[in-house]
């Protein structure tokens, strides 16, 4: 899966521009997603990947949105792109959902947060609405969704599972049903549904409260859904090998052997980093020690390893990787 | 039959800055910077409810209208939309009309040297609001004073930029007023932040270009100043209120300015940004309290008046002299007050 999440802002009048959280979109990353970023790299070992922003204003001029997205390069393929059209009026038209932008997402702005299904106009595209105020976090809610999607694991998980002839639309239909099935969500028409948006509910986003309940919707999903995947534990430990980080850092038949080892379910994989503060801060070299001695543990001198099991991180583990001692990952394991 | 309304004419010069670093940097960065300036002003400008034209030429545009009042949306929404995309340009306004004569295109092709000419000649008045323009050294807008009627006058504000690399002397001009939208209401208190978020991360974007030209040149960062001081003026302080040792119904501005510590030390960073202090605490003294007087000079203010200004000592922003703020933004007594309070509170150990 490649980057490219581009908003489009569209429909915002000449009365009402000022009012449009233009400035707070542009700095999304920045107020909202960098820090939920660092928190689950830390809490939980997600590393959220893969999604820019390139907001387009738009005026309610141009009501032929598909005249209207031509004339700014939208057709030009730029990888996996996610629209997102927020308006404050209604469209004419919308764009077709193509292979390349499997998502469409219509935010309407109104008085009130709204209803998520599928848009009037074409039932590929997914419609909501939000308020001038809430509509930042709307747009933070179906980022941190996707950039958790694009993460290396969950990316090839998802892969394994559409199979060589799957789409992206498929995987969001079964979040949709998976989400009404657990009882988060009251229909199962619409074409797609942001976990995070479910898990936020009325908390702020990025809390500790909001990013738990988001990667345990992940969790329940991605349990589910490996459970059917045909992921042998040798395309794990090569997919593993293939992120940048581990690339030269671990070897392959320990790891492998290790992954063999090991339940289904979800883990969390610890790698030992070269790290100076971990060698020369005693009171960290011990609790990694401490770490590593009590896992199922593989490697020697720096290039130690090794894979705890269940839901939540080892002890210190958030520490160390917070203090850049370890690598985390959060390992969703399928059935040998 | 005539018409006995009097025919309103605008001219707006605009010129996108950085666009030299830009083509330096990348090659593809250029291209787009001008293609979303290029689209943002026809956009909003297919918005403007009165004769438009609109001419192009490198990174430039000429715009003439012919309605002031419409001029001010389309340019608040430029001034909006562009500066949140950190695309920043600077433009003078002033009354006349481009009087354009295109020039007729020689085009000769099939030739060995194919021979083509297209351009237009404009007015006097188009060269007078280009060389506005040259000699504005702020971002946003630049009016002609002179050209505007009283009801006009109220859409703009004070501002100045300065003209020194010290940043000691300043040149005044109007600028045009910020809206509500842009430059936010009133924060109950500091818990309610959030509330003003987009107007937060508005001044964010233009500190954070501001300290970024610092680092590719040293005090490129005054340019800056100007916009931030039309902030300041476009603010409303008429609520501001000091309570329990905490700020109460203060302007976005106040707080990115006065409350944050880290934009405040941003802030701080550039080069003539004491006018930026100065100017709040002045605001604050000089607009009407609750017995619409002004703050300064009603004792039930003092609380407030003296918390402005305790914060401008503990800043050690005091200690150099006064005399060099632009007339047009501080008026001479309420400086003079400032300047008593400011040395009361040193000589009481503050």
């Amino acid at each position: 899966m490649s980057t490219g999440a581009r908003i489009l802002l569209a429909a915002v009048g000449q009365n009402n521009v000022t009012n449009f959280p233009i400035p707070v979109i542009q700095k999304l990353w920045e107020l909202r997603l960098l820090s939920a970023k660092k928190n689950l790299a830390v809490t939980a070992g997600i590393r959220l990947s893969g999604v820019s922003i390139h907001p387009i204003l738009g005026s309610p001029q141009h009501r032929n949105f598909s005249e209207w997205s031509a004339a700014r390069g939208f057709p030009i393929p730029c990888g996996q792109s996610y629209r997102f059209i927020v308006s404050d009026n209604g469209w004419d038209t919308l764009p077709t959902v193509v292979t390349n932008n499997p998502l469409l997402v219509a935010i309407d702005l109104q008085k009130a947060d709204g209803y998520l299904g599928p848009h009037p106009l074409d039932v590929d595209v997914a419609h909501t609405g939000a308020t001038v105020k809430t509509v930042a976090n709307h747009l933070a809610d179906f980022l941190l969704d996707i950039s958790f999607a694009n993460s290396y694991l969950p990316a090839q998980i998802i892969q394994g599972t559409l199979g060589p002839t799957g789409t992206l639309k498929e995987l969001f239909r079964k979040k949709v049903i998976f989400a009404h099935q657990a009882g988060h969500l009251a229909e199962e028409t619409a074409p797609y549904v942001s976990f995070s948006a479910l898990a936020r509910k009325s908390d702020k986003f990025g809390t500790e409260a909001h990013l738990d309940a988001f990667v345990r919707l992940w969790d329940e999903f991605m349990l589910r859904v490996i459970s059917g995947a045909q992921i042998s534990r040798e395309q794990m430990a090569r997919t593993i090998l293939n992120y940048p980080s581990y690339r030269n850092q671990l070897p392959e038949r320990p790891l492998l052997r290790i992954l063999e080892d090991a339940p289904q379910g979800i883990c969390h994989l610890v790698v030992q980093k070269r790290s100076m503060e971990a060698r020369t801060n005693p009171k960290l070299r011990n609790k990694l020690d401490a770490l590593l001695t009590g896992l199922d543990s593989r490697g020697s001198g720096g290039r130690k390893f090794g894979l705890s099991f269940g839901d939540d991180p080892p002890l210190h583990a958030a520490e160390l990787a917070a203090s850049d001692a370890i690598y985390l990952t959060r390992v969703y394991l399928g059935a040998k | 039959m005539t018409n006995q309304r009097e025919k309103e004419s605008w001219i707006v010069f605009l010129d996108l800055l950085g666009t030299k670093d830009s083509a330096k940097i990348s090659s593809s960065q250029y291209p787009l910077k001008i293609e979303t300036f290029s689209h943002t002003l026809l956009e909003h400008a297919q918005n403007i409810q009165a004769d438009v034209k609109v001419r192009f030429f490198a990174d430039s545009v000429y715009l003439q209208c012919g309605s002031f009042s419409e001029l001010v949306d389309f340019v608040a929404a430029v001034r909006w939309t562009l500066f949140s995309e950190q695309i920043f340009f600077k433009a003078a306004i002033a009354r006349g009309e481009l009087e354009d004569r295109p020039i007729v295109q020689h085009v000769t092709e099939g030739r060995l040297h194919p021979f083509d000419v297209s351009g237009s000649f404009f007015g006097p008045a188009a060269v007078g609001v280009y060389y506005a323009q040259e000699s504005f050294k702020g971002i946003g807008f630049t009016i002609e004073k002179n050209a505007l009627k009283a009801d006009q006058v109220d859409r703009t504000c004070h501002s100045a930029f300065p003209v020194d690399d010290e940043a000691s002397n300043w040149v005044a001009f109007r600028d045009i007023r910020h809206g509500g939208g842009e430059i936010g209401g009133p924060i109950p208190s500091v818990e309610e932040i959030e509330e003003q978020e987009n107007t937060i991360a508005f001044l964010d974007t233009i500190l954070e270009a501001a300290l970024r030209a610092n680092t590719k040149r040293k005090n490129l960062a005054r340019y800056y100043l100007s916009q931030f001081i039309s902030c300041i003026q476009s603010s409303n302080f008429e609520d501001i209120d000091f309570h329990d040792r905490q700020w109460r119904n203060f302007p976005p501005i106040f707080y990115h300015v006065f409350m944050n510590q880290s934009t405040r030390k941003g802030y701080q960073a550039i080069r003539g940004s004491r006018l930026l202090f100065f100017l709040i605490a002045a605001k604050v003294l000089e607009t009407n309290g609750a017995r619409s007087v002004p703050r300064y000079k009603d004792t039930a203010c003092n609380a407030v008046c003296n918390e402005v200004v305790r914060a401008l000592v503990s800043q050690k922003l005091t200690t150099e002299p006064f005399s060099k703020f632009p007339g047009d933004l501080i008026a001479s007594d309420v400086l003079e007050d400032l300047g008593r309070r400011s040395v009361s509170l040193r000589m009481r150990g503050h």
